[in-house]
This record gives C-alpha cells, structure tokens and sequence, in this order.
C-alpha cells in the first residue's frame, strides 16, 4: 500500500521557487530514486517530505498528512533523512552517532537495538572499529556510511537518502548503494534516493522519477528507464560528466 | 609556602563560583549561540529566594533543593519566551537580549527583595578545618564540595546519560537532531534550565561568603566570562578550568603583586586571558574552528 | 509559496538605496551618490541650526539643550562603534571606557592645564585613536567574541584606575571644569551653544565615516565580514584593516566622550562602568547597526526611555521601574524590528518616495 504521497507540492527558498507541484508515491517496502540534474528539485522533496521546508501542497505519510508539520515531528512517524553532506555529529564518537539513531526508534522496537546494531556493524565493519573515533575524523565515505547506519538504526518506515555518491570514489559508491538495497531488502524498509548518477542508481532501485525545474517529467520501472534512450539523452545525459554539487 | 598554599586554596573556593557560573554560560552558548549576561543576575534571584525560605525558618538544604528546582523551571522558561523569538538571530542580537534579560531581572530583584543586603548563615557553621597545613573556613571547603560534585554531576550527566547525548546532539547540529526526532526546542530549554540550576548551586552555596545584594554576582559573572573565554566557549571543561585558574590567579595577584590589591585584582586574569589567547584564539580547550566544516 | 509575497524579498534593493554603505555588488560605483548626500546632510543641518538658535528659552529650555547634547554625544560614540558591529562584524564591550578617557582627556586638560577646550578635544580624539591602535592589535589575533571579551577588560577596568590614580584624575570625585560659553557677540546660552558645536561635530563625523565605508574600506570590510578566507584570496589586508577601522572607532568614542564631558562639565569613575558600555551597544543595536541614522535614534532611546517613566510611579521604586521598562522596549524592539529602528525609519520613507514615483508616473502616462 502507499506509505508516501505528494501531491501538487510548492516549496521555495527565500523566494526563489524550487518546486512546482511534484506528485508522486511510494508504496511499502520499495526502493524509488529521484534522478536529475543539479537544481532540479532532488533535495527539495527529500526535505518536503521529511519537513526541513515549508511546502504548499499536501504530503500524506501513510494516510496521514504531515503538511507542515516540524522536522522532530515528522521523524517520529518513522521517516529516516540522510541529508545532503551527510549531518554527521563530528564532535561526537561514531558509537554516540549510532546511539542517537537508535534513540529515535519507536519504543516497541527498543528491544531489538542490539541485533541491529549488530547487523549494520556487519554491514559496515570499518564503523565498529571506528567506534570510538569522533565521527569528524572518518573519511567522507566512512561519514556517508555512518550516516545511513545511524539512520537506519532509527528502524524508519521510509528511508530518504540523499546523493550518496557525492563527492565519493565510484567503488565506494557501489558498495554503500549494494548494502542500502541489502538493508532495504532485510528490513522491508521503503527508500528513497536522490542521485544524479542515473546509471548507478537504476542499478539498484525498483523504481525512479525523473525530475526538471521542480516536477516530475518521466517516471517508470528501473529497467523502463534504464532502456529508454529519450528520457536518458533528455534529462540523465548530462550528469555523467556534470559538476558536482 | 605555607602562605602561598593558603593563597592557592582559598583562590580555588572563589574559583569554583566562577567555574559554575562559567559552565553555565557555555551550557547556553553551546545551545542557542547566546553569550548569556544575565546569568548572573539569575544565580542572584535563586540566593534571593533561598533567603526567603531560610529566614522564614526553612532548612538550609530543603531550601537548597526547592530553589535549584525552581530555578530549573525558571531558566526553561526565560528560554522559551524571551530567547525562542531570536532562535538562530546574529550573535549580537542575542547578546543584547540578555543584556535586556540582566537589566531587567536586576531591577525585578531590587523590587521584589529591595536593595539591601542580607545575610545568609552558612550551612557548614562557623569553624575551621586544616588542609595540608592551610586553614579554611568549614564554609570554605564545604561551598567547594558542593560545587564540585554538581560539576562532576553535570559532566556524568551529559557523558552518560541518553537525555545528556541528546542535549549535545541538539547544541551541535540542530538541523541533523531534528531529523533523528530530537525535540531542538525542548532541549534548548532544558538547556537553559540546566544553567540556571548549577548557577543556583554556586549562588546559593556562597551566598554566606558573597553577601545576598542584588550586585552580589556581578564581578563573578564578568570573571565567569573570562574564564569561559579562557577556556573556549566550546568546552565545558575548559571553561570549568577556566573559571579555577582565574579565581587563583586573582587571589595570588592582590597579595603578591605590589600595589594590585583588590579593586584592581582583574588586571591578572584579563592579563592571563589575553597572554592565552593570543597564542591559542580559540582558547585552552577549544577546538579551532576549521575542523567544524 | 507565502514567502514570496513578504516584503524581506523587496527589501534589498530599497536598502541599497539608503543604507550610507556599499552597495552590496562590489562592481557597482557607488560614487555618484555622495553630492546628494551631502546636499540633503548640510540642508538639514542648516535647517536645526537655524530653529535652535531661533528658539527662545520658553521653547526648548536649557535643561532639555542639555539632555539633546546627551543625545548627541551619544550618537557619536554609537556611529564610531556601528563600525565594528555593522561593518567590521567585531564587537567592542569597551566603548564606554573609551568614552570615559576622552572625557578624562578633556577635564584633565582644561582643568589642570589650561588647555582651551578645542584643543582639548582634539587631544581626545587623538589619544582615542592611540588606545584603539594598541587595542585593535589583538584583533590581529582574536575574532568577534574573544576580541570582545578582552575588550571587556578595560571596560572593567577603568573605573578602579580612575580612582586610584588621583593625582592624575582626582580620584573617585573626578574633574569639574568651568563651564563652556559662547563667543562673545552670540546670542547663545552654553548649552545652546555645545548644541550647535555637537550637532556640527555630528554631522562631520558622520559624513567622513560614511564617506569612508563607501569607498575601499567599505568594500574591504565588508568583504572580510562575509569571509575571511575570501577576503585574503582577493588579497584585502584584513587583519590591517581590523586594526585601522578599530582605532577610527575608539577615537570617534574618544572625541564623544570629550563633547559629553563639555556638557554635563563633570567627569567621575562611575559615570563610565562597564553599564555604559553595553547601553552602547543595545543603543547600536535598537538603531541599528548599519545606519547612522539608527546611531541618533539609539542614543535618543538609550537617554529618553529610560527616564521616560520617572513621573508615573512611587519615587522609591522609580529606578527599577524605569529598568524593568527599559529592558521590555528593549526586548520588545529586537523582537519587532531585528534590524533596528533606522528600518523603520527607511521603510516609511521608502514607501514615500515609491508612491512619489508611481504619482509621477501615471501623471507622464497621462499627458
């Protein structure tokens, strides 16, 4: 069943309008990426959904519409932010890191802290070495991993996760895109990616939305998208050899 | 040595006020950015209210207990409706809404209590104890203990505590706190609530030395700046540090140095901050800003 | 989106317009704009000259000549230090000491030394400028909260100095010096006269420091406020321009606390405490601190509400009323206007002349 909806969702910062009404769904349990160019609208709706924005329009999570509601809010409802460079506590250990993911987990799935702990450490073994290390000093690969294990470690309904790839060596990016579909595939969580490497996010997804100036232009399964040679030429062409953000 | 030794230790006693008051300040500055000037007047109005219930026959530490709770309560509030409307302003705006804060509690003080100074007998009685060949008044030693253990308190508290991880979480990267389902504003407040408290303690504790009078923290607060300066605002132990070395280096200086004497005694500890800074901006303890990209 | 349609997006422009600053595109020539300034400054002036002087006694009486020339001297010290808190993004806590050694400055001259009063000021300025070098100095080393702090220094520090150098300062009972008269042959009372010499004192600091903040410097400041790193790669001596800006600031307070001596004649430790100080800068800051016309209306709100209320309330509490007062307009306009009363000020007029313009407009469509 759908877990999230937006529909006709405005949002703008300081006046400059970076949505213009984007509608789209996620049902349970699916992996959808969110591709596009730079300022194509990718992080807007990731913080449309998770309320780091004021919007117009209406999100639904679950049925329940979470129009305007505060970021805290929101969390609590099970929705888990990688957000853009990542959000890394760097002062604190990479064990206080973890702590705090697991903290905002419902109070039913307490219990199970940690097994999961332990999953993610073995998912990201270089995190329980680390353990101890202020998060500041790991690597930017390492910070990215940190950040999806500690929200993951939430035991969120729907995950949202944005540009993993940024600023990582493609390797690196492979390997923290397998085990985000291997933890989404364990813990049957829904997951949305903001990418603007096309290629290596269809690899992985069910799903994907293309995404121009604010709306969705192309939707369609991962290997729809992967063989349609106009979408791809249109709107993904030029992320191959675009600037990072 | 005798002598200095005595100078040391009695420097200390009057260094832990500066150090509670400092670890305050950098309890709220971590938080919500704000240099909090009123700090003081608000460890004030808590040695006010411990006067009340003293001298209407309240014990000592019943007392002691029912102000730190209202100061908690109190400092959580001043947060929520004096310093939520500037949440995220420019340093400087907070900064003058404290300084409104601390003229306008003054005044409210003097008006509920009156300008005159009043008296609060010491919990620890009148005697004396010998340390290593110094004497201290029982007042002395007891107020540092006091102070010394909220201080390890407060430490353990956000060291081991999961409400202490969250509060740093918050103070840190609100943005990313919101995003794990932490309540920033909430934790502002018990920020806030927080330094009011270990204020409370240091202004109610040495009370009996400091004279109740609606001025009795002001010089504490401007050295309780200094030595979170000192100290870094960033760190709390440094600022505790901090607060220590000033109290003992003001006390050395007025007896030592010809011709200081206790109007001037701040020429050290500014002179001390300075010499510190000027080799390490970002002060003893702190960290220096690049690495907080 | 709501956002859009509030007037923060208009903003920016019409401060361009009016701000005595740069522009904030630095390729803009901001030159062009100075000989109006000028015009609409010496108007004005000429304007205030001309009623004070006209005012008989029974209009503006002396005691209220001399609560303006507080004003006044006030608005100096607030323009000098909005160049730290709106330009340099520095912050002084020890202008009110610096205030405090200009006006020492002058009474120790003319008192012990028989220096006409001119003079005197001039001196002020000059040991203002020296103090602020050797002050600014750290700044080479300290940013914004540190340099702060130690600033704080002298502002504690100078009030015991002040007593306990006696031979120098008269100890705790300060220096009184004659009062100041008008040239013979002028029809003016002293007060009326320091009116003048304050308000003409005023408007040349003013212009010279708004004249300063739009050429290089400006640009240079507000270059090195936005970034540091930025600043140094455009190859702006920063921490060169810290230093000079700091020592303008400290004389500009220097040269306001001597005019302020001039007029209330007596100088103590306690009329300069660290208190004053901070009423600088919640002056600065209730203009504000990027407006030289938010200098005037902060210096009026730092003098006038506190006082404001001495009538309405038993006697014995009136100072903690007038605080508890004080402190509340304080909040209240941080609350409402974050960016100082000076907005308020250019909003209105912003909005007058846009309607001139509109009114000029549908009159050229019409014809």
């Amino acid at each position: 069943m759908t877990l999230l909806q937006l529909t006709g969702v405005r949002a703008a910062y300081d006046g400059v309008q970076a949505l213009h009404g984007m509608d789209l769904a996620v049902t349970e349990g699916e992996m959808v990426a969110l591709l596009g160019a730079n300022g194509a609208g990718k992080t807007t709706t990731l913080r449309a959904v998770s309320g780091t924005v004021s919007v117009e329009g209406a999100v639904l999570l679950d049925g329940q519409d979470v129009t305007g509601w505060a970021a805290h809010r929101v969390a609590r409802l099970g929705v888990g932010h990688v957000p853009e460079g990542r959000g890394t506590f760097v002062d604190l250990t990479v064990e206080e890191n973890l702590t705090l993911g697991a903290l905002a987990r419902a109070k039913r799935l307490r219990g199970q802290v940690k097994e999961d702990l332990a999953a993610v450490h073995e998912l990201f073994p270089i995190l329980r070495e680390f353990s101890r290390r202020q998060a500041g000093a790991l690597s930017g690969g390492q910070q990215q991993m940190l950040a999806i294990a500690r929200a993951i470690l939430g035991r969120p309904r729907l995950l949202l996760v944005d540009e993993p790839s940024l600023g990582l060596a493609p390797m690196v990016t492979t390997e923290i895109l397998r085990s985000l579909r291997v933890l989404q595939a364990e813990w049957q969580l829904a997951v949305l990616l903001a990418e603007q490497n096309a290629r290596r996010a269809l690899a992985v997804v069910d799903r994907a939305y293309v995404l121009e100036s604010g709306r969705v232009v192309a939707s369609g399964s991962a290997a729809e998208l992967r063989e349609n040679t106009a979408v791809q030429d249109a709107y993904l062409g030029a992320e191959q050899t675009g600037r990072p953000a | 040595m005798t002598e200095l030794w005595q100078q040391i230790l009695s420097g200390l006693g009057t260094g832990f006020i500066y150090a509670s008051l400092a670890l305050a300040i950098c309890l709220v500055f971590q938080g919500t950015g704000a240099v909090n000037f009123a700090q003081g007047v608000m460890a004030t109005a808590s040695a006010y209210l411990a006067w009340s219930l003293v001298s209407n026959g309240m014990d000592f530490w019943l007392a002691l207990v029912l102000v730190l709770a209202a100061s908690f309560v109190l400092g959580a509030l001043i947060e929520r409706v004096f310093i939520r409307p500037v949440e995220g302003s420019s340093p400087l705006v907070m900064l003058t809404v404290t300084v409104a804060l601390l003229i306008g509690l003054q005044a409210v003080v003097a008006l509920i209590w009156g300008d005159d100074p009043q008296q609060l007998g010491s919990p620890f009685g009148g005697g004396s104890v010998e340390v290593l060949g110094a004497r201290l008044t029982a007042q002395q030693l007891g107020a540092a203990a006091v102070v010394l253990v909220t201080l390890l308190l407060a430490g353990a508290f956000f060291r081991f505590t999961t409400l202490g991880l969250r509060m740093r979480a918050a103070a840190q990267n609100p943005a990313s706190a919101r995003l794990l389902s932490i309540d920033v504003g909430r934790m502002l407040a018990l920020g806030w609530g927080l330094a009011a408290t270990v204020g409370a303690v240091a202004g109610v504790i040495f009370a009996p030395t400091l004279g109740v009078s609606p001025a009795m923290m002001d010089s504490s607060l401007l050295l309780a700046l200094a030595a979170a300066t000192l100290g870094g605002f960033e760190s709390r132990v440094g600022a505790v540090v901090g607060g220590l070395v000033l109290g003992v280096a003001a006390n050395l200086a007025s007896r030592y140095i010809p011709g200081i004497g206790s109007d001037l005694q701040l020429v050290v500890p500014f002179a001390v901050i300075f010499l510190v800074l000027l080799l390490r901006p970002q002060g003893l303890f702190g960290r220096a800003s690049s690495v907080r990209a | 989106m709501t956002a859009a349609r509030t007037p923060a997006v208009v903003e920016p422009p019409a401060e361009r317009d009016s701000e005595p600053t740069v522009s904030t595109s630095h390729a803009l020539p901001p030159a062009p704009r100075v000989g109006l300034r000028t015009a609409w400054w010496t108007a004005a002036l000429a304007v205030v000259l001309l009623l004070a002087a006209l005012a008989p006694a029974s209009v503006i009486s002396d005691f209220q000549f001399f609560q303006l020339n507080r004003v006044i001297t006030f608005a100096i010290a607030i323009g000098g230090l909005n160049l730290l808190l709106g330009w340099a993004g520095t912050i002084s806590a020890g202008h009110g000491a610096l205030f405090g050694i200009g006006a020492y400055t002058t009474a120790i001259l003319v008192a012990d030394h028989g220096v006409p009063w001119p003079l005197a000021v001039l001196a002020s300025l000059l040991v203002g400028l020296l103090v602020g070098a050797l002050l600014g100095l750290p700044a080479l080393r300290l940013g914004g909260m540190n340099l702060g702090l130690i600033t704080l220094a002298i502002a504690l520090l100078l009030p015991p100095l002040l007593t306990r150098l006696d031979w120098l300062t008269g100890g705790p009972f300060g220096k009184t010096t004659p009062r100041v008269e008008a040239p013979p042959g002028l029809p003016f009372s002293s007060p009326q006269w320091l009116f003048l010499v304050n308000l003409v004192v005023l408007a040349v600091v003013f212009w010279l420091l708004s004249n300063m903040l739009r050429g290089r410097m400006g640009r240079a400041l507000d270059a090195a406020a936005s970034s540091r790193v930025m600043a140094a790669a455009h190859a702006v001596p920063t921490n060169r321009i810290t230093v000079a800006v700091f020592a303008i600031s400290a004389a500009v307070a220097a040269l306001a606390g001597a005019l302020f001596h001039l007029t209330t004649r007596t100088s103590t430790p306690d009329s300069f405490t660290f208190l004053l100080s901070i009423s600088l800068i919640a002056g600065a800051v209730v203009g504000g601190s990027r407006s030289f016309v938010g200098a005037i209306i902060g210096a009026a709100f730092v003098v006038f509400v506190p006082e404001s209320l001495g009538g309405f309330v038993e006697p014995a509490a009136a100072g903690q009323w007038q605080q508890v007062v004080y402190a509340a307009a304080l909040l209240l306009v941080i609350y409402f206007f974050p960016r100082g009363l000076a907005g308020l000020v250019r909003q209105a007029r912003n909005r007058l002349v846009r309607r001139r313009s509109i009114h000029a407009r549908s009159q050229e469509a019409q014809s």
